[in-house]
């Protein structure tokens, strides 16, 4: 059967040689019969006729031969398929516009899959990720969840557990550490994890080793390993560099290794990874066991299953609750979180990949009964063609191909392209920086995407075709049922009555209408909830500020006292710099980690410390509130006084705060001039001098959370941020600070320059793609349903000209016809409708996590997107009935 | 004596069995054919070539070019190991068939 099947495509391919053969063989045969002949007596002449009469005709025998090679069938398609692309290119617009919508849908289906399966499905790149887990904290009791370990709990955990086969941590922000030995100072991004941490993970450096458990005791030696792009750029990959000591924070450490590039655990654009990663620059080294800081991975023993492994840490975690009842993660109500590491690296992505594969897969089913509507309405202008070729004896089957063929051969081409546009976008994909997208460097296509695209492809031609093959059956059906044999005018009859009802079309219609709806409500809701975020006020102006970084090494500034004179000096040459509008030192900038720590209201009854609220803690210098823009509701801001040690200790507190601990705030008893204790900078006392407006810190959707100010005297930080609102370029605004920086110290570095309205753009960043795509997605969805309905109703005028002549001869106003095709098409499109909001009211809550200000049900964006769809196609259905009417009545009841 | 068109279906074992004797090209076959059932058998020979042409695609014979007697250029066929066992069976078949078909003639 096989061998049969090669033969016949070998046969195809090498046809003409195969009749050349034939040719030969033959001529030999008749040569050995006119020899036989001319031997027996014969004269020649006579005896190659008589040759040839015997042989029974040349012709005959080829054509039997042929028949004997057995590929007319595949003939016969390739017959139909060449008929195909003439008529094809004969339609150059349908044709064109067939295969621009479904190369891009389709398309766009494909990428979707490559990321789906690249970044979603697909196993993490480390050795069997199968095992990795994080481990996390949630609390109902007090509505924290995924918070993160203790010191102490780690040890816990590591120290009894039996399901991991090892429990490593690291510190759960990112620190930046000051490079200062080879050559300029450069402030590299660290992460700071336990010695285990690469071990667990299964990498392995790609040169020297990993880390050794000694280097995480604080007498061992300190280790560092390079990413590889650091050795690159810095090292120019030297090979002889392990064993080197480089200075970090003006702290010797020894290079051990490096990884390579792509290696993206714990953050991704790590330079420097260290050990102990408890220890961090954000406080002080007394604070260091008891915050919970340390993010938690482990891996499971083989065969352990992740339930297993739960079930020992709900254990575990009773035992350590009650050993540690004080402790800040030990409160009541506390539970463990054991999650995949995948789970924990695509949770930000996850849904918003698989709603826009959604969207992305109903825009492809709009673009195939689209497609499929504008082979049924040329099919229905090829009826007499078919009338033909029915009359003359094709079958059904042989119909239905010749219909599917065209539009098979639109939907190869299609994929073919789709599969190139998708590559392309794959490749373009890792050139974009997209913070956003995790692992987007492993998307991909392979093996597995190339099938998917060929089977939506083949999907997407079988439902192209589906439609028109059901009307060519039905009417040729119809006309055996009444006719005893098919006559082509009968047949043409059937169809001319089947195509002028345009049933199926209208349907398909209304089923685009209430797909599209569908995805123009989601992407009206998603436009709403994002202008809605923008308009947020976030308590402080974000333009034109200018932030940057400045690390302290911790060796030559280990004093609260050296910091301080450093910061008051920066801030005093800062605000003398020409050109420079307002300026100030902070803790931390907006959108940047803060520091929460507990206070407590001088006089209240005491509480034990995990149980005093929290607040976020944010040193200033004087300018801060200025330079920000945040308003001062009562007292006063911070003066020169109050930022010198010697002076009494004073604080701010923003509106929340107020609110948190003073119920009736505004009313009620006046916060300021009560005192507060601030237990992170061991101050008894602070007088509250003034209340400031709440400002959203952690980016517009996150509510502002109770927070307080105290001069940058009182509480120096091991990294200031410095804001600047100023008209000068970055770069020079840059530079001139590097310069006074530089006269204060000139081993600092600057790091993280941003202006304040990128940052605030990057928190969006993920929203405002996928409400692009969205958005896009759905204007082209609506676009096809559109000129679906402008089809239809376009074909419906065309067939019904003569009837619109005759009506308008008897009477009947512009005014009747309009509203007679017009009230069809609105009739379609109101149907879609009503399925499209029974659709959303049904999947309403899927939408309801990217939403911000506004309910799945919201009425305006329903108003709105109805409206939009009724005057789309109150356009779609009036252009043709016009230009229908625009004929005279005579010229058109003549046109028949 | 007088010639007789070949039944039905019965082309295809002649052939094969020809061919099990030596290769031969188109025109060997046929005169074979002739010479061995003393020109009783007439091979029709508009439907030798299709009948070559559905053996070889059915994978019972294959083709090669070859050089005849004077130095021609000719197209040889040759039996396939799948072409023995189908001549093996439809000797046999057709023996059966023949034996039956004569004890029924012969009956008294």
């Amino acid at each position: 059967m096989f061998d049969g099947f090669l033969y016949r495509v070998r046969g195809l391919l090498q046809r003409k040689r195969a009749e050349q053969e034939l040719d030969d063989e033959l001529r030999f045969h008749l040569d050995k019969l006119t020899e036989k002949h001319i031997d027996g007596g014969m004269p020649p002449a006579e005896a190659v006729r008589l040759a040839r009469a015997r042989l029974g005709g040349l012709a005959k025998v080829r054509e039997d031969c042929r028949e004997s090679w057995g590929f007319r069938r595949i003939e016969a398609l390739l017959g139909d398929i060449m008929y195909g692309l003439r008529t094809l290119r004969k339609s150059p617009v349908f044709t064109s516009t067939a295969i621009c919508v479904l190369a891009l849908s389709i398309g766009g289906a494909t990428l979707f899959f490559a990321l789906l399966r690249s970044v979603l499905l697909a196993p993490l790149p480390y050795r069997s990720p199968e095992e990795l887990v994080v481990l996390s904290l949630d609390n109902p009791a007090t509505g924290t969840f995924d918070q993160n370990f203790t010191v102490q709990r780690v040890e816990h955990t590591r120290d009894h557990t039996e399901t991991f086969s090892a429990v490593g941590a690291f510190l759960k922000w990112p620190e930046v550490m000051t490079l200062s030995s080879a050559g300029d100072p450069e402030a590299l991004v660290a992460a700071r994890v336990s010695s285990n941490f690469l071990e667990i993970v299964g990498t392995r450096p790609m040169v020297g080793r990993g880390f050794v458990p000694e280097e995480d005791h604080p007498s061992g030696r300190s280790a560092v390993i390079l990413s590889e792009g650091l050795w690159e750029r810095r090292f120019g990959r030297d090979p002889e560099l392990t064993g080197r000591v480089l200075l970090l924070d003006s702290q010797p450490y020894t290079v051990v290794g490096v990884l390579p590039a792509g290696f993206d655990l714990p953050f991704p654009e790590v330079d420097v990874w260290v050990t102990r990663p408890s220890h961090h620059s954000v406080m002080p080294a007394r604070f260091w066991r008891f915050v919970t800081t340390q993010d938690v991975i482990a891996r499971l023993k083989p065969g352990t299953t992740l339930a297993q492994a739960q079930s020992e840490m709900d254990s575990l975690n009773q035992s350590y609750v009650s050993m540690y009842p004080n402790n800040l993660d030990a409160k009541p109500g506390v539970t463990v979180r054991v999650q995949p590491l995948k789970t924990r690296v695509v949770a930000d992505v996850r849904s918003i990949l698989w709603i826009l594969f959604g969207a992305v897969c109903v825009l492809l089913l709009i673009a195939c009964t689209n497609v499929s509507g504008l082979v049924l309405t040329r099919a229905s202008a090829r009826s007499h063609e078919f009338a033909t070729l029915a009359a003359l004896g094709a079958g059904t089957l042989r119909l239905v191909s010749r219909l599917c063929v065209e539009s098979t051969t639109v939907v190869v081409v299609s994929g073919g392209l789709a599969v190139i546009l998708a590559a392309g976008a794959i490749g373009i994909l890792p050139r974009l920086h997209m913070p956003h997208l995790p692992r987007s460097d492993e998307i991909h296509l392979d093996g597995g995407v190339l099938v998917f695209a060929a089977g939506v492809a083949a999907l997407t031609s079988l439902v192209v075709g589906f439609f028109p093959a059901l009307e060519v059956a039905r009417s040729r059906i119809a006309s055996l049922l009444t006719g005893h044999a098919s006559s082509a005018n009968r047949l043409s009859a059937a169809w001319g009555k089947r195509f002028a009802g345009i049933t199926r079309q209208e349907q398909l219609v209304v089923g685009q209408v209430a797909l599209s709806f569908v995805l123009m409500f989601g992407a009206g809701l998603l436009v709403q909830s994002f202008a809605r975020l923008q308009s947020v006020d976030l308590g402080f102006n974000p333009e034109r500020l200018l932030t940057l970084k400045v690390p302290l090494p911790s060796t030559s500034y280990d004093t609260r006292e050296k910091r301080s004179v450093f910061f008051r000096e920066l801030d005093r040459r800062l605000s003398a710099v020409p050109g420079i509008d307002d300026s100030a030192l902070m803790r931390s900038i907006p959108t940047a980690p803060a520091l929460f720590t507990n206070i407590h209201v001088v006089g209240r009854d005491a509480v034990p410390e995990w149980e005093e609220p929290m607040a976020r803690l944010q040193s200033i210098t004087t300018g801060y509130f200025a330079t920000m823009g945040i308003a001062v509701r009562r007292g006063r801001a911070f003066a020169d006084p109050d930022n010198r040690s010697q002076t009494p200790p004073t604080v701010i507190i923003n509106e929340s705060f107020a609110r948190h601990l003073w119920s009736a705030y505004p009313a009620g008893p006046d916060p300021v001039g009560q005192h507060l204790r601030l237990a992170f900078d061991r101050i008894a006392s602070a007088e509250i001098i003034g209340i400031v407006e709440d400002v959203r810190e952690s980016g517009p959707a996150e509510p502002a959370d109770p927070g307080f100010y105290v001069p940058m005297a009182f509480s120096p930080p091991e990294k200031c941020f410095v804001a600047l609102r100023t008209g000068l370029s970055t770069q020079t605004a840059v530079g001139l600070v590097t310069e006074v920086l530089h006269g204060v110290d000139p081993n600092l570095a600057i790091s993280e320059v941003a202006m304040m309205t990128e940052l605030l753009g990057e928190v969006l960043g993920r929203q405002r793609l996928a409400t692009a795509l969205l958005v896009a997605f759905a204007s082209l969805a609506l676009l096809l349903a559109v000129v679906g309905l402008y089809g239809v109703i376009a074909q419906l005028v065309q067939v019904r000209t003569s009837e619109i002549g005759i009506r308008t001869a008897l009477g009947a106003t512009q005014g009747d016809i309009l509203r007679m095709f017009v009230g069809r098409a609105l009739a379609q499109v109101a149907v879609g409708i009503v399925l499209g909001v029974a659709a959303t009211l049904t999947l309403g809550h899927i939408a309801e996590d990217f939403l911000f200000g506004i309910v799945p049900s919201d009425p305006v964006t329903y108003g709105v997107v109805i409206c939009m769809f009724m005057s789309a196609a109150l356009a779609a259905a009036a252009v043709p009935t016009w230009r229908a009417l625009r004929v005279a009545p005579a010229t058109a009841i003549k046109r028949v | 004596m007088a010639r007789v068109d070949l039944p039905q279906g019965t082309l295809d074992l002649l052939i094969l069995k020809t061919l099990a004797l030596e290769p031969q090209h188109g025109w060997g076959i046929s005169e074979r054919i002739r010479q061995v059932s003393r020109d009783v058998l007439q091979v029709q020979q508009g439907s030798l070539y299709p009948a070559l042409h559905r053996l070889e695609r059915r994978g019972l014979i294959r083709a090669k070019w070859g050089v005849s007697e004077n130095n021609r250029r000719a197209k040889y066929y040759e039996l396939t190991p799948t072409g023995q066992r189908q001549l093996e069976d439809e000797s046999t078949s057709w023996r059966r068939l023949s034996t039956a078909v004569e004890s029924i003639l012969d009956m008294a």
